[in-house]
């Protein structure tokens, strides 16, 4: 094998890391804080790739137009979520798991009646490709790339610097000491419900960009959330970050060197391994 | 259970009662197993609005046979590519006592063919599957629509057309279609003097191409041949082969090809070479049915649908030949028939190949991609002898 | 009792009474999906939740599909075995799977189905890949099951689920039933008074996984068709959706959501797209509205209130 191939596979599975790594961010952002699990965020950012489609392609607008409006949209589903459907179980693990799953059917199919099923695209931002040797990268793939860590970074200072993102964590922490310190846990709550969406929606653009739009690319990108929230640890920024890094480049090498069917189980032995030598993941807080 | 029951059967009547109009005829019921949800939807959906349009011309006159006159009604059932499902709805159409079946897709074409062999329905299918659908111990099981078959008809041109190609590699999904495929056309390259020089699959539906399209150009080929890929795999599996610098050939099918180039980009899908593709009509019942979509639908025209016009125009014939509703005979007689269709002489052949003749063999449209639209390139007749 | 009496007869007498062939199938399909949703009950009993359950499925009907058409065994010998070999595997995984908990385990689960599936696929030879197996021989008698008359698998199916009911009914009555409901009420508490929680929880795994073998068994002589795309993730969910709706507190919840459950789809099947949308939200609503389930709901209809 030679350093060329090498590198492009190494190359390629960060990138795809990465926007996976976006998704799983708002998944971590919300089992760390309220140990919900939210199965409809995978629709989500099915929804978002739809309004970016239909407002930046569709209807022309552009594109700093349609993403502020997909995160709208994305924010506002998010939390009627929360409200009728999450809140009214008490945020019970099992409880939101299920009916998550229900309304992530339920929005699918809709989304099959309405948008129908042909896939549809986004195009590149920036088109064309970068060649350095004989590695290959598409440059909205790096663009994408780059808007991943960009937000990575911005929530890991929010959540460390500010008054709102300390009051998440401290939530986390202790929901009654919280209460005791004057934080409102229900706003808490809404907040992470929206910054989770916000981070769905630019994942949904970036992932419609690269992958394109169809009413089923919400469930993957979940999967694969999961996947690495547990290996990096619920709530860890910088666990979910590696994490999805360490995930990007190991299907990428299973991926060309051994086959695409065995990429597909090689992400589950590795959740299967890591679950069972060290269950809490990289970062996470013990179980 | 009565219950639940007794209403489907009353949602049941009530359709077929709207659809079959006059009270006085009798009706033919033709079952149709198609994907309207999932990946192959868009396949779907148009079979369901051209065999409607289909019936409605055929019923406009009727089948005569003896005194009566018949109308065919359809009834379409969503099968959503996943085999359980297909026999499911397979069963439900058996119990309510349908005889002739169209089913869409080798998943759920193959599974079924014992049932309806043993059962005396007529099957008619747009899929591949080979000898395990279509076969002298499954008199009943008709292929309408050639599948990895064009294959037979496109290697052949290729070597006339485009004599710089040697090398080919060949890229298809990991299931039963994709393994038809790969087989099937592995072999006729190679019969064609073409050398083979990679094989590789990937699983249906995934969104990350560049682990395959890696292995793929490092082959270096001079053609990609994608025969069973369809839907968004392909424009995938084209951009991610672009952008790794692939500078070859590229031959899909089974396209709907404005969905192509949007998602591979006009870039990527520039060149690519589509088979079984009508990109613009070029004959008078060509220009009917697109004049007629483009109507009823708008623009953009799928060229699929010109692939599934013509089967139920020779299920009619084939009926009316024999003068019959039994399946058995009827299928007697669609063996025999010659039908003069959107793609010129129509006929049941493959005898060769297949053991019986069922497998349909008619011209085989070509399209090229270019300026980022599918324009058309050449018409290649069905190659004697096959 | 004797209203379960009755019920019995009906069903005893029902192939003789109609014969149609659809209403049989789907009758069948109710059968698999009954066992289905009683073993991952027991299992729920302890407060797990497996989403392994498909593929435990999977290698029973993989078992089954082996034995009897490539070895040439006949069904009633590979029916055991394939429940056998189902249990055989979940003992492993169990004790590993058992040593993280709640949402973890659900993923381990989840993980595991995923897995199995992954393997049979991915080995072309001997478990047929992405193609699945085709042509699975039907029990013997050939003369009763091989004919398009369902009749004969319709008893093989009740026969199969009156046996499973019957001995998962006994085992939540019984002393180690109660010891499971324990474990659900809280682990520590239950083990301070001597329970050996990881070992019931086991347990538990090994006989859920068991029936899913069983029922696994079943489908694939049934069907004679098996594939990775059968028994997939979104059919654990199902059959979890089968215990939420129908109600937990008793077995009769997990039956009475596989039969609702499976007729709706089959009501809705006219409309295809529109079939996922009714099935989530009647999950949705289920969850919000009816939280007992539909048994839960009709013993609060049917108990009298107000009354010391």
């Amino acid at each position: 094998m030679t350093s060329t191939l090498l590198i492009q596979i190494v190359l390629s599975g960060l990138v795809t890391g990465l926007i996976y790594m976006l998704i799983a961010l708002g998944v971590t952002l919300l089992f760390g804080i309220m140990r919900v699990v939210n199965f409809v965020h995978g629709e989500l950012v099915m929804l978002s790739a739809f309004a970016i489609w239909y407002i930046g392609v569709d209807q022309g607008l552009p594109m700093w137009v349609a993403i502020p409006a997909a995160i709208v949209v994305a924010a506002g589903i998010a939390v009627l979520c929360q409200k009728l459907l999450f809140k009214p179980l008490q945020y019970d693990i099992l409880n939101c798991f299920i009916v998550g799953i229900g309304a992530s059917f339920a929005i699918r199919s809709a989304s099959w009646a309405i948008f129908g099923p042909e896939p549809q695209a986004i195009p590149a931002m920036i088109p064309g490709v970068v060649r350095l040797g004989g590695v290959f990268m598409a440059k909205q793939r790096l663009l994408a790339a780059a808007v991943c860590v960009v937000l990575a970074i911005a929530l890991y200072v929010f959540l460390h610097f500010t008054r709102p993102g300390k009051a998440m964590r401290a939530v986390e922490q202790d929901r009654e000491a919280a209460l005791l310190m004057g934080i409102n846990p229900e706003n808490v709550y809404v907040t992470a419900f929206i910054i989770s969406a916000a981070l769905a929606a630019v994942g949904g653009a970036m992932l419609g960009s690269v992958f394109g739009v169809d009413p089923e690319m919400g469930s993957e990108p979940l999967l694969k959330s999961f996947i690495i929230v547990q290996i990096g640890g619920m709530g860890s920024i910088a666990g979910t970050v590696l994490a999805g890094l360490f995930i990007g480049v190991a299907d990428s090498v299973t991926g060309t060197l051994l086959g695409g069917e065995l990429a597909f189980i090689i992400d589950f032995a590795i959740l299967m391994l890591i679950l069972i030598v060290r269950p809490r993941g990289l970062f996470g807080y013990d179980v | 259970m009565t219950i639940a029951r007794r209403g489907f059967l009353a949602l049941g009547f009530a359709g077929m009662g709207l659809r079959a109009g006059w009270a006085a005829d009798k009706t033919i019921i033709l079952g149709c197993s198609i994907p309207l949800s999932g990946p192959a939807a868009p396949t779907g959906i148009t079979t369901q609005r051209t065999v409607e349009h289909a019936l409605e011309l055929i019923n406009a006159k009727g089948i005569e046979i003896g005194p009566d006159r018949y109308t065919i009604v359809a009834e379409f059932y969503d099968n959503k590519y996943i085999p359980a499902e297909a026999v499911t709805v397979v069963e439900k159409m058996m119990a309510d006592g349908v005889r002739y079946l169209f089913s869409s897709g080798s998943g759920n074409s193959v599974p079924v063919v014992e049932k309806t062999t043993a059962a005396k329905v007529l099957q008619m299918s747009g899929a591949s599957g080979k000898g395990h659908l279509t076969a002298p111990q499954f008199p009943y099981s008709f292929r309408v629509q050639p599948t990895n078959e064009t294959a037979y008809a496109v290697y052949p041109w290729l070597k006339t057309a485009y004599p710089e190609i040697k090398r080919v590699a060949h890229m298809n999904p990991s299931d039963e279609a994709g393994f038809t495929e790969s087989e099937d056309r592995r072999m006729i390259a190679e019969r064609n003097g073409f050398t083979n020089v990679g094989n590789e699959y990937f699983k249906r539906g995934s969104t990350d191409m560049y682990p395959v399209a890696t292995r793929m150009v490092g082959f270096t080929p001079d053609l990609i041949d994608m025969g069973g890929t369809i839907g968004r795999d392909q424009g995938l599996a084209c951009k991610a082969l672009r952008e790794l610098g692939y500078q070859g050939k590229i031959l899909q099918g089974y396209s709907d090809a404005k969905s192509f180039v949007d998602i591979a980009g006009p870039d990527a899908a520039e060149g690519t070479l589509l088979f079984d593709t009508l990109a613009e009509p070029q004959t008078p019942e060509q220009k009917d049915l697109y004049n007629w979509w483009i109507a009823k639908y708008g623009p953009p025209f799928p060229s699929y649908a010109f692939l599934v016009w013509d089967w139920p125009f020779i299920l009619a014939s084939a009926i009316r030949k024999a003068q019959s509703v039994d399946p058995v005979v009827v299928a007697g007689a669609m063996r025999t028939t010659v039908y003069h269709g959107i793609f010129g002489e129509e006929r049941f052949g493959m005898k060769s190949v297949y053991g019986l003749d069922s497998s349909l063999t008619r011209q085989i449209p070509m399209s090229i991609i270019k300026g980022g639209k599918p324009s058309y390139l050449a018409t290649i007749d069905w190659p004697a002898g096959v | 009792m004797w209203a379960l009496a009755v019920l019995l007869a009906l069903l005893l007498g029902l192939p003789i009474v109609m014969h149609n062939q659809y209403f049989l199938h789907v009758m069948i399909v109710i059968g698999i999906n009954v066992i289905m949703a009683v073993s991952m009950w027991l299992l729920g009993i302890t407060g797990l939740i497996s989403f392994g359950q498909a593929g435990f499925m999977f290698i029973g009907a993989m078992t089954t599909a082996l034995l009897t058409k490539n070895a040439g065994w006949p069904f009633w010998v590979a029916l055991p075995l394939s429940a056998t070999a189902a249990g055989l595997v979940s003992a492993p995984v169990g004790r590993l799977s058992l040593r993280v908990k709640g949402v973890y385990f659900f993923l381990v689960t989840l993980a595991f189905g995923q897995v199995v599936a992954g393997v049979f696929a991915y080995f072309e030879n001997p478990f047929g890949g992405w193609y699945g197996i085709r042509n699975i021989p039907p029990p013997q008698p050939v003369a009763w099951f091989g004919t398009l008359d369902k009749a004969a698998f319709y008893y093989l199916a009740l026969g199969l689920v009156l046996v499973t009911c019957w001995i998962i009914h006994r085992i939540s009555r019984s002393w180690f039933g109660m010891v499971l409901w324990s474990i659900r009420e809280g682990d520590l508490l239950a083990s301070s008074i001597g329970v050996d929680v990881p070992g019931s929880k086991l347990a538990a795994f090994i006989v859920s996984a068991f029936f899913a073998g069983a029922a696994g068994s079943l489908y694939a002589t049934y069907f004679g068709y098996i594939s990775p795309l059968v028994f997939t993730f979104e059919y654990s969910v199902n059959v979890l959706v089968y215990i939420v709706v129908g109600g937990f507190a008793s077995m009769a919840g997990p039956i009475v959501g596989a039969v609702t459950l499976t007729l709706v789809p089959e009501l809705f099947r006219v409309t295809g797209k529109y079939q996922m949308m009714a099935f989530g939200l009647i999950l949705v609503g289920s969850m919000l509205l009816m939280p007992q389930g539909i048994v839960g709901a009709w013993q609060k209809l049917v108990t009298p209130r107000g009354r010391a």
